[in-house]
């Protein structure tokens, strides 16, 4: 078992901030569906992870949760154990289609970070390529976002332009897409539409700490160094704090 | 129905002057409707544009509205609206859209589930291990057996999935014993594995998956192994008839940071460690004694700036003083990796390889370079040498250069030069590539190929003053030149093809031009005097049109030949595709038709062939819990008239094809059907051919999952080997064959509960003349499973029948025991040694028939034990 690993062991029972604050927009006003999809990704190059995720959509917005859950998961790869970091409120991508903008709330480790930016504007290039998807006739497009190109697989039966993470764009509800390097791979799982009635509170929160995006995108590298700090600090000796593989799903800033 | 109202505002009297087609659209409450849907179609009916309202229900299309043929407004919970561009004379204007009327529920719920038992990861299936072992398994190549899809060679122990080939089979991810896996599968006790993955576009070289893209499929082993060291292997004695004596042992040893393998056996029978792949090839020598030593290392050092070393050294020796080594040195750091493989195998083929790879951080830069060097005999030796080149993101630069030297009498000299300029970001294309061949010696040859392509055209075609192609046209030009020079032989061939693309029109222009000189007698050097030549020279032309849902395509094709023999030659191809629905008619009619003079005489021929097919798509009630399908059913009727000949041939498929492998779909309702009933007047021959499977997934059920495609090709293509390996649920090949000679073929296959049931092969040839009847038979039955223990296997029977007599040759018998819940098998082997594998039985001198043949059949026969640990 890797040193690490051991030090990410003790500090994922640190507790994290819950603050209670005021959340202005509410999805589940005139929620017209709601959408799961489950997802596999691979963000620290060790194996391919399933975890599930929901799209809660009205007519202006969309909330994407996933990796929620109550206890984190150990994942056995090749290199050895690691981590499948999950957050009992899950990490959220609020997209406002009438302000075009995003906001991301995701935990990094120990701390949850949120971010804004506007909302991403893919440059979808479509296919000729057909199939079906869950009794759905799909097409594809590709496309190239912050470093990876994508294949997309959307439903014009479904007039929805949205999708999962912040995928949008097409014509039609993408049922699936993944990157060229099978990384991230995001596939249907469950369509309600309308939504039946469920009672879970459906938010988006704005807890966590803010960083600009470009900071956002890199907030693994600050959590590292900030853990290491902290640690030093407690111990008062040096301890080595290994940084893992990175492989998120953003690369690069643009 | 809601009423829908269309409010039409011209912004200016000159709609055609508009530059940009734009809007607003309201519900039936005069609200602005967002996130409206605008879809704009060509008039080919294709997606040309897609754009949608914003908070206040307005839209603007960049598409000129002279190349829109209508608009689709789709809102989910109201009806689609279409509006016909034809109809407008303005370009801004208002929609309301009206409530759907249809259910609100209309978007049925479907629920894919998941992937339990095994998850997919696009390009590798993995199986937990628990979920392939029962009592009978006790070897890797045991469990691997167990995965639907998998079949091994009983014969050389070589693992095929889906008919493909498996290359290799790595533990934990590395690659131990090359493509001789058999070593591990066949030795290695099951229960070092916790998963085994399915890697389809295997490529052992990660790097070099930015260059290429691999067909193979590969398996790995994961194991627990950086836990706890594993131990194991399996160590084989026995002995019997004529001093015969087999031993031999393997041990795997893996570690956190190593992995190694150390096989090692010695015998008399001709059996090497390398699996029997080897031993039949070089079993052809009585007695042979062999002695392999086979070890093979993988080590990672792990530092703070995580390079990863790795060295593979294999080493097999032998009496004979056949070894192979093989080095593999490879070094990883953060941004850059570096390989050096080196191969050496003497005797038999001795070559050196070389790769140097230098990656930079992906796909900044990188820099590959493989050098080889072949030795077939000692007097042979080749050099070749590529370079990949990655400069940018943008270009590649690819060099490759090989040289040969045959023999002492012919020296060739193999240049390949390839140059790849490849823009990947921009949309235009420029491809070169050039290959020069050339072999200098007695018989010498120059081949040369050139390609060119390039995909912009600016220039418009124009008709009749009006403009064929809009300026999206998209264009493309090959040139394809290859030139065959040799002492008797110049072989020259020019083709060249056009291709414009319009926004509704497809055309293609092609010529190809040969000239063909050959001379047939031998040693004369003057080119003047070639026997055969002649010119040919074609012209293809193709049109296709889209109108609405309806597709013409029409073509011309013609050929003249010239030279020693005059043809006139020419095709013409009439075809109609449409498309209702699901369903897609395609009506084909060739209309052939040749002239051919010969010696001052002629021969008209012509045929006339029809074809039909229909493709329907369908999809099942999502309670199946299908991915998705696809079926096909097609028709075909071909009848040709020649002269003094007639052809005849009706061909039916029906196939059911699961687009995804991804086994969420149920047993029941997975089958394949396939039938083929050719009839050739000609030679009188009669072919049968009928199949059925089922396919499965997960590992509860008892058929193997076989790709249909597979089988749908190989019908047609009546490949013999096709149903040895692949039978399902059930297959039976029937062929009958008379004329002259005549032979019969009889195949079977059952497959029950995923293990081989029986595989059998019986051939029969039989010929008459006016004197004599003789036949001969082959079968070879692979494996029959006498109880669960108990395992026979026969090959290489030779039967021989004729009029002086019949004979049987009796080949190698092979018998294992295994008991249940124990690892121990106990091995039985009747080897057959004979100088002469290939039998030249008879021989024909006059009206007598002798054979030539003496046999001499030293039998021998070993018991031997095996325990896997």
């Amino acid at each position: 078992m890797n040193r690490f690993l051991s030090v990410l062991s003790l500090l994922m029972f640190w507790g994290y901030p819950t603050h209670s604050q005021n959340y202005p927009k509410k999805v589940e006003d005139k929620l017209i569906g709601k959408v799961s999809y489950v997802i596999y990704s691979n963000p620290r190059k060790c194996t391919l992870t399933d975890t599930t995720a929901v799209l809660y959509l009205n007519p202006t917005h969309s909330l994407f949760v996933y990796a929620k859950g109550d206890d984190h998961r150990m994942v056995t790869c090749d290199k050895g154990e690691d981590v499948m970091l999950l957050e009992a409120n899950g990490n959220m991508v609020l997209k406002n289609f009438a302000s075009d903008t995003l906001k991301i709330r995701e935990l990094v480790l120990t701390t949850v970070y949120r971010s804004y930016e506007a909302l991403p504007k893919f440059n979808w290039t479509l296919g000729n390529k057909e199939k079906t998807i869950a009794n759905y006739k799909v097409k594809n497009a590709t496309t190239r976002f912050r470093g990876r190109s994508y294949e997309a697989w959307f439903s014009e039966e479904i007039p929805i332009s949205d999708g999962p993470w912040k995928f949008n764009g097409l014509p039609g509800l993408i049922l699936e897409v993944y990157d060229t390097d099978k990384d991230y791979f995001f596939t249907i799982k469950n369509i309600e539409i309308p939504a039946n009635p469920f009672s879970e509170e459906v938010k988006f929160r704005e807890d966590g700490q803010f960083l600009p995006i470009q900071k956002f995108l890199i907030a693994d590298h600050i959590e590292y160094e900030k853990i290491k700090k902290e640690s030093q600090a407690a111990s008062n000796i040096e301890i080595e704090v290994k940084v893992p593989p990175r492989n998120p799903i953003e690369l690069t800033e643009n | 129905m809601r009423f829908i109202l269309l409010l039409l505002m011209a912004m200016n009297g000159l709609g055609s002057f508009a530059q940009s087609i734009s809007g607003k659209v309201y519900d039936h409450d005069n609200q602005p409707l967002s996130s409206v849907i605008i879809k704009l179609y060509g008039v080919d009916n294709q997606l040309k544009e897609f754009t949608q309202t914003d908070i206040d229900g307005n839209f603007t299309a960049k598409s000129s509205p002279k190349d829109v043929h209508y608009l689709v407004l789709s809102k989910l919970g109201f009806d689609d609206f279409r509006i016909d561009f034809e109809s407008l004379t303005a370009f801004t204007f208002s929609v309301q859209l009206s409530p759907t009327e249809k259910p609100v529920t209309y978007l049925e719920e479907v629920v894919v589930k998941a992937p339990e038992r095994l998850y997919n990861s696009l390009d590798t299936l993995t199986y937990k291990a628990d979920s392939l072992r029962n009592q009978n398994v006790t070897t890797v190549e045991d469990l691997i057996s167990r995965i639907p899809g998998v079949s091994i060679d009983i014969n050389t122990g070589r693992i095929s999935y889906q008919n493909k080939p498996i290359s290799t089979i790595l533990i934990d991810g590395d690659n131990l014993t090359g493509n001789n896996y058999q070593i591990f599968s066949k030795n290695i006790s099951e229960k070092i594995a916790q998963e085994v993955q399915l890697i389809d576009g295997f490529e052992e070289n990660s790097f070099l998956k930015q260059f290429k893209r691999s067909d193979a499929i590969a398996l790995n082993i994961k194991t627990n192994s950086e836990e706890k060291g594993i131990y194991s292997g399996s160590i084989s004695a026995g002995g019997g008839y004529q001093d015969r004596y087999v031993g031999s042992g393997n041990l795997l040893f893996l570690s956190e940071t190593s992995k190694n393998l150390l096989t090692s056996t010695t015998n008399n029978l001709g059996d090497f460690s390398f699996g029997q792949q080897f031993a039949l090839e070089q079993t052809t020598v009585n007695d042979r004694h062999v002695k392999s030593l086979f070890y093979n290392v993988s080590r990672d050092f792990l530092s703070k700036i995580n390079p990863v070393l790795s060295m593979n050294y294999n080493q097999n020796l032998s009496e004979n003083e056949e070894f192979f080594v093989s080095d593999n040195l490879q070094f990883k750091s953060g941004k850059s990796e570096f390989l050096l493989n080196s191969f050496l195998y003497k005797d038999v083929l001795s070559q050196n390889k070389a790769d140097f790879f230098l990656i930079k951080n992906g796909t900044e830069q990188t820099l590959f370079v493989n050098t080889k060097e072949e030795e077939s005999t000692p007097s042979n030796w080749g050099l070749s040498l590529n370079h990949n080149f990655k400069l940018s993101d943008k270009f590649r630069l690819e060099n490759q250069l090989l040289f040969n030297r045959k023999s002492f009498d012919e020296i060739s000299l193999l240049n390949l030069n390839e140059t790849v300029f490849e823009n990947e970001l921009g949309e235009n294309d420029l491809f070169i590539k050039s290959d020069i061949f050339i072999k200098p010696s007695s018989k010498y040859l120059i081949y040369s190929y050139n390609s060119f392509k390039h995909s912009e055209l600016t220039d418009v075609f124009t008709l009749a003053g009006e403009s064929i192609f809009t300026p999206e046209t998209v264009g493309e030009i090959n040139f394809f030149e290859q030139e065959y020079f040799s002492k008797n032989t110049h072989f020259n061939n020019t083709s060249g093809v056009i291709q414009r693309k319009g926004s509704h029109d497809i055309f293609e222009f092609a010529t190809q031009f040969d000239y063909h000189n050959t001379d047939n007698i031998a040693n004369n050097t003057s080119r003047s005097d070639f026997k055969n030549k002649f010119y040919n020279f074609s012209i293809v032309g193709k049109w296709t049109k889209v109108v609405g849902t309806r597709i013409f395509e029409a073509g011309l094709k013609n050929t003249f030949l010239t030279g020693n023999n005059l043809q006139n030659k020419f095709v013409v191809l009439p075809n109609l595709r449409y498309k209702w629905k699901n369903i897609y008619t395609n009506f084909d009619a060739h209309l052939y038709r040749e002239l051919v003079f010969v010696d001052n005489k002629y021969w008209i021929n012509g045929s006339i062939s029809t074809g039909f097919q229909s493709f329907i798509n369908s999809s099942l009630p999502s309670s199946k819990q299908f991915f998705s399908t696809a079926n096909v059913f097609k028709t075909s009727l071909n009848h040709s008239l020649k002269s003094g000949s007639v052809d005849l041939g009706i061909q039916f498929q029906a196939s059911y094809t699961p687009l995804n492998f991804i086994p969420v779909f149920s047993a029941e309702d997975n089958f394949f059907v396939s039938g083929v009933l050719p009839f050739d007047a000609d030679d009188y021959s009669v072919s049968t051919s009928f199949e059925i499977s089922k396919y499965v997934s997960g590992l509860t059920q008892n058929f193997r999952i076989v790709p249909s495609h597979a089988y749908s090709k190989t019908i047609y293509a009546s490949n013999e080997d096709v149903f040895r390996n692949e039978s399902n649920v059930f297959s039976i090949r029937f062929e009958t064959k008379t004329a002259y000679d005549g032979w019969f073929n009889f195949f079977t296959g059952f497959t029950f509960k995923n293990q081989v049931f029986s595989d059998s092969n019986i051939q029969m040839n039989e010929v008459t003349n006016s004197s004599n009847h003789f036949s001969s038979g082959f079968f070879n039955l692979n494996l029959i499973p006498i109880t669960n223990k108990l395992k026979v296997q026969i090959q290489n029977n030779l039967y021989d029948f004729n009029t002086g007599g019949t004979y049987f040759y009796l080949g190698d018998i092979q018998a294992t025991y295994k008991p249940e819940k124990f690892p121990l098998e106990i091995q039985f082997k009747l080897k057959n040694f004979t100088d002469e594998r290939r039998f030249s039985l008879f021989s024909e001198n006059a009206s007598t028939i002798s054979r030539n043949s003496t046999f001499v059949r030293p039998l021998s026969a070993v018991l031997s034990l095996k325990y896997v640990f």
